[in-house]
């Protein structure tokens, strides 16, 4: 829905820079060509908002300041790990988009254990912080396919863009957003509680609000931080069999998108699946996957003559 | 060579492993004319959708482009080979502006089929050319043919104003409208038992292209079962009273997809009338009366992803059920939606505060500090809300703290000064930021309290840093006292950046020679945040020759530009003086300061010290001179950005395509001109969307 003209004009402090027209097209590019995500003609207020605190942090006085130091200054490296914060979405939460779990617990999973080399690697790519890494373990695990005694080697990488989700995800402790689509059963089993309640009214102790991931899927994940489009990072995690990439490409530009899916291409085995969020799909991005159709969702797989005919 | 490559792409393209032939078709660009046409076709015939979608795609880069297109459009007139058909509309939409004459050719010879889908490739590569096609089409024998035409007007804006304002006549003239038009004044005869799926299309189209169908047309198709979905769509943005009765009765449709288009057009309706409190009313009215369209707008609005979901936050607002506030709130949180959210807490105005108040007790620290902002706007001077922002300081997240800062900022008092104050020094960034802005804010309102506070204060101790905000709020308010520069200049030596850059800011509002030396020596402090303050201060303390010196010897571009800024409030002369031979500095960071001095000093010379920058190596600063540039609006930007869009750089082109759409008919043609030999896929759609946001005046 476009917005004709603005109903309150947004909410700035007294004294609060402005986001005028042309920084506004100049940060948009900029955060493109570095991120890959995509802010339309909408979305200039949001920006704003979201990078407002920097120019305080950095002592400036205008986005087009910011935008400088973005761009040319020596301290861009570090502002683009606080800028990349602000301006990515963390909402997740651990057993998200049931189906699609299923049919990689159900399906993918019995495929993979028919491996002959006993070695499972999964990528979390924009794993924010960690619930859907974590999840991954716990099917993994769950499943009872992958006896380390057997000889399994299985990892679970989680990246994300966001430095402070990733130290979240590395404390892997989580409150109660993280567990709407948690049964009981699965925080029994999954879950340790963490830290101490208050005293109920009746001198009780409180349910507890937090918990931690188990030290057994604890132990399958590895986290780091990672822009998508950096090749030379992103070619540190090693060859995978499965990469989730979820409700992250869709706020990417169509070129951001097209770097990002080679990427995944170029890491997985062949043979290996990529799954998109319900919302995304590979159409006019990538003819370079084969559908797979599974009983609950339809994937992506790397074919398995590709690297034969590289 | 090229034999042996022809030979392995031919045997590739024959192999029965699909991936085998993807790779093939990716290779057909290399080869020449006529294989290349050849193996294209047969390519695009494959039996595997990934070989012929790549087969599209890589018809982009195959020559001679003319037989190319000929000979993919001949493709169209295929009755065997379904999936050859489409890949071969792929392809030409692909292709662009250069496929139109080939589609229109096709489109005089072809049978039904082909007609449509020749429409569909005019349709998909908008231009002027192909939309005068389309109006042409709508009179076909054929209604799929006339339907797909009516469905390509609608993207007519992508063609520009002419091509917009051509499909509108068209489209009116179909619908029966009132405007007077030279286009045809009814739907073919072979269309008249289809008249409902015309007409349909018809209004989407017309929707589309967001073009105003008066009441009075769309009013009688509510009641027609084949049209109601259609005509509802339309009637978005209608400041009609009828149309918003109807709309809000839609709501309630049964149809949770009328509901959902319903809903969205109301919300856009709204924003029309926006302000007119009778309008309004009309629809509050009806959705008050009706449960049905208060529990769709409340699904509506839970929904995170719906479209519809801001339209129905504001509904929600017009119903003003206290019982909607804690759902409204929770949309605070969402950029896309925030907006909205706030107006409709504004309509319930002080009857949300008590709600509001509930629902964040217990939220989540994001929606309690987005609670807590709203209170001063919907009750400013009542003590429980203030209260509560207050209470607020205590919190322990700062995404409550901030806020609550930020509210105090408006509407906090003397006494408050001192918990504010606590904040200054947070180790949060945001908190610490709009602790400040409230101290400023407050002080500045409040200058007997703030005064008092001052007392017994040790410039160089732990509470130096509210001090100093304090003191400057002062001196902006005009009520200083002797002992501040002293307290000042000893604040100057803190322990504690923060301290300084503070007191340099104060100094810079007390003013003075005094405070000017004081200020300068801070150029040299290690800490860039305390240095960059120093800086702004001499140029708003007037002191350009210091700044004009620092000009010539500075090379770092942050501290550079800062330079340059200060000096253009001094001096804007010597600013430009200084700035304008950098505008072509090898360093692309020095040149961008400059280039953003020289465009905002309008002096002579600084258009010519503009042009000069657009052939910079780096494109960053050629993008930078065409915005500085574009803001002239004359001639001789629009020169500057008729020859950007033919840079060899995709960025720049796009960046000059974006500028060209603010350039009216002059911009347009240029535009119009490029998108029809523009290759790049991405810079083409930049232009449409330029040609669109000009011809629909929008953005």
């Amino acid at each position: 829905m476009k917005v004709k003209k603005p109903l309150f004009g947004g909410r700035r402090g007294p004294g609060e820079p402005q986001l005028r027209a042309e920084e506004y097209r100049l940060l948009r590019d900029l955060v493109s060509e570095r991120l890959g995500i995509w802010f339309g003609p909408e979305a200039r207020s949001s920006l704003e908002r979201r990078l407002r605190e920097r120019l305080d942090v950095r002592g400036l006085t205008s986005f087009a300041d910011y935008y400088q130091l973005l761009k040319y200054s020596p301290a861009a490296g570090e502002e683009w790990d606080e800028a990349g914060d602000l301006l990515t979405t963390h909402e997740t939460y651990f057993f998200r988009e049931d189906y699609q779990l299923r049919a990689f617990q159900q399906e993918l999973l019995p495929m993979l254990a028919a491996k002959p080399r006993r070695r499972i690697q999964v990528w979390s790519a924009g794993c924010s912080t960690g619930e859907e890494a974590y999840t991954i373990a716990m099917l993994i695990l769950e499943s009872g396919l992958f006896e380390p005694t057997d000889g399994w080697e299985l990892r679970v990488y989680g990246s994300d863009l966001s430095k402070k989700c990733i130290a979240a995800a590395r404390r892997g402790v989580y409150g109660p957003a993280s567990f709407r689509a948690t049964t009981d059963e699965a925080r029994a089993r999954w879950f340790v509680p963490h830290g101490r309640e208050a005293p109920g009214p009746a001198g009780d102790p409180a349910p507890p609000r937090f918990y931690g991931v188990a030290p057994a899927a604890r132990s399958l994940c590895h986290f780091t931080q990672m822009n998508l489009l950096d090749e030379e990072r992103t070619q540190l995690v090693g060859r995978c069999d499965v990469i989730f990439c979820r409700n992250v490409v869709l706020y990417f530009d169509a070129a951001a998108r097209r770097r990002v899916i080679e990427t995944f291409y170029e890491r997985l085995v062949p043979g290996g699946v990529l799954l998109l969020g319900h919302a995304e799909s590979l159409l006019n991005v990538s003819t370079a996957f084969e559908l797979l159709h599974l009983k609950e969702d339809l994937v992506y797989r790397k074919p398995l003559i590709a690297s034969a005919v590289k | 060579m090229t034999e042996r490559t022809a030979a392995r792409v031919r045997a590739g393209l024959e192999d029965p492993e699909p991936e085998v032939r993807r790779r093939a078709a990716q290779e057909i660009p290399a080869l020449p004319a006529p294989e290349s046409c050849e193996l294209l076709l047969s390519a695009l015939g494959d039996d595997d959708w990934r070989v012929r979608k790549e087969a599209a795609a890589v018809a982009t880069r195959v020559e001679p482009r003319t037989a190319v297109v000929f000979a993919v459009a001949r493709a169209l007139a295929e009755h065997e080979n379904v999936g050859l058909r489409n890949a071969a509309v792929e392809a030409l939409i692909l292709i662009g502006p250069d496929a139109v004459p080939g589609a229109i050719d096709a489109l005089g010879r072809l049978d039904a089929d082909g007609r449509k889908l020749a429409v569909e490739v005019l349709a998909g590569a908008p231009t002027l050319a192909g939309i005068k096609t389309l109006v042409r089409a709508t009179k076909d024998a054929d209604v799929n043919v006339v339907i797909a035409a009516l469905e390509g007007l609608g993207k007519a804006d992508l063609a520009g104003e002419e091509a917009r304002e051509l499909a509108i006549a068209t489209l009116t003239a179909l619908l029966g409208g009132e405007q007077e038009t030279t286009a045809p004044a009814a739907p073919a005869a072979a269309a008249a038992p289809h008249a409902a799926q015309v007409r349909g299309a018809t209004l989407d189209a017309l929707r589309a292209l967001d073009a105003p169908v008066p009441w009075a047309s769309l009013e009688p198709l509510f009641g027609d079962a084949l049209l109601r979905r259609n005509a509802i769509a339309a009637a978005a943005g209608s400041g009609a009273p009828r149309a918003l009765l109807m709309l809000a009765q839609a709501v309630a449709d049964p149809s949770p997809t009328l509901a959902r288009e319903a809903t969205t057009s109301l919300g856009r309706s709204l924003e029309e009338v926006w302000g007119d409190e009778e309008l309004a009313e009309i629809a509050a009215r009806t959705l008050r009366a009706s449960p049905a369209a208060h529990a769709r707008l409340r699904a509506l609005a839970r929904q995170a992803r719906d479209p519809a979901r801001g339209a129905a936050l504001l509904a929600l607002g017009l119903v003003r059920d206290p019982d909607d506030v804690s759902l409204i709130a929770e949309a605070l949180q969402s950029d896309d939606v925030a907006e909205r959210a706030e107006a409709a807490l504004h309509l319930f105005g002080d009857q949300a505060v008590e709600p509001l108040l509930a629902a964040g007790r217990s939220a989540a620290p994001s929606l309690r500090g987005a609670t807590i902002s709203m209170l001063p706007d919907l009750a400013s001077s009542e003590a429980e809300p203030l209260a509560a922002v207050r209470d607020a300081l205590g919190d322990t997240s700062p995404e409550v703290v901030a806020p609550a800062l930020k509210s105090l900022a408006i509407v906090g008092v003397g006494a408050d000064l001192a918990s504010v104050a606590r904040h200054a020094r947070s180790a949060d960034a945001k908190v610490a930021s709009a602790a400040h802005g409230a101290l400023l804010a407050i002080a500045g309102r409040h200058v007997g309290p703030a005064r008092e506070m001052l007392q017994g204060i040790d410039p160089r101790g732990d509470d130096a840093l509210w001090a100093v905000i304090v003191v400057g709020a002062l001196a902006r308010a005009g009520a200083e006292a002797p002992s501040d520069a002293a307290f000042l200049a000893s604040a100057l030596t803190h322990r504690e950046a923060a301290v300084r850059r503070a007191t340099i800011d104060a100094l810079a509002v007390v003013g003075g020679e005094e405070a000017a030396q004081a200020v300068t020596v801070s150029l040299a402090d290690e800490e860039a945040v305390v240095a960059l303050a120093a800086i702004r201060a001499l140029g708003h303390l007037g002191h350009a020759e210091e700044l004009a010196s620092l000009a010539a010897t500075t090379r770092d571009p942050m501290r550079l530009g800062a330079v340059l800024r200060a000096l253009r409030e001094a001096d804007p002369e010597r600013a430009f003086a200084a700035a304008r031979p950098l505008v072509r500095s090898r360093d692309p960071s020095i040149a961008a300061a400059a280039i953003d001095v020289v465009g905002d000093v309008a002096l002579d010379g600084h258009v010519e010290a503009l042009l000069s920058a657009t052939d910079h190596p780096d494109h960053e600063v050629v993008k930078l001179a065409l915005g500085e540039l574009a803001k002239l609006g004359d001639e001789r930007a629009l020169a500057a950005l008729a020859s950007a869009v033919e840079h060899a750089a995709e960025s720049v082109r796009r960046c000059a395509a974006e500028l060209l759409g603010q350039f009216g008919a002059d911009g347009e043609s240029v535009l119009r001109a490029r998108l029809d030999r523009e290759r790049s896929a991405d810079v083409r759609r930049s232009i449409m969307q330029a040609l669109a946001v000009r011809s629909t005046g929008a953005g």
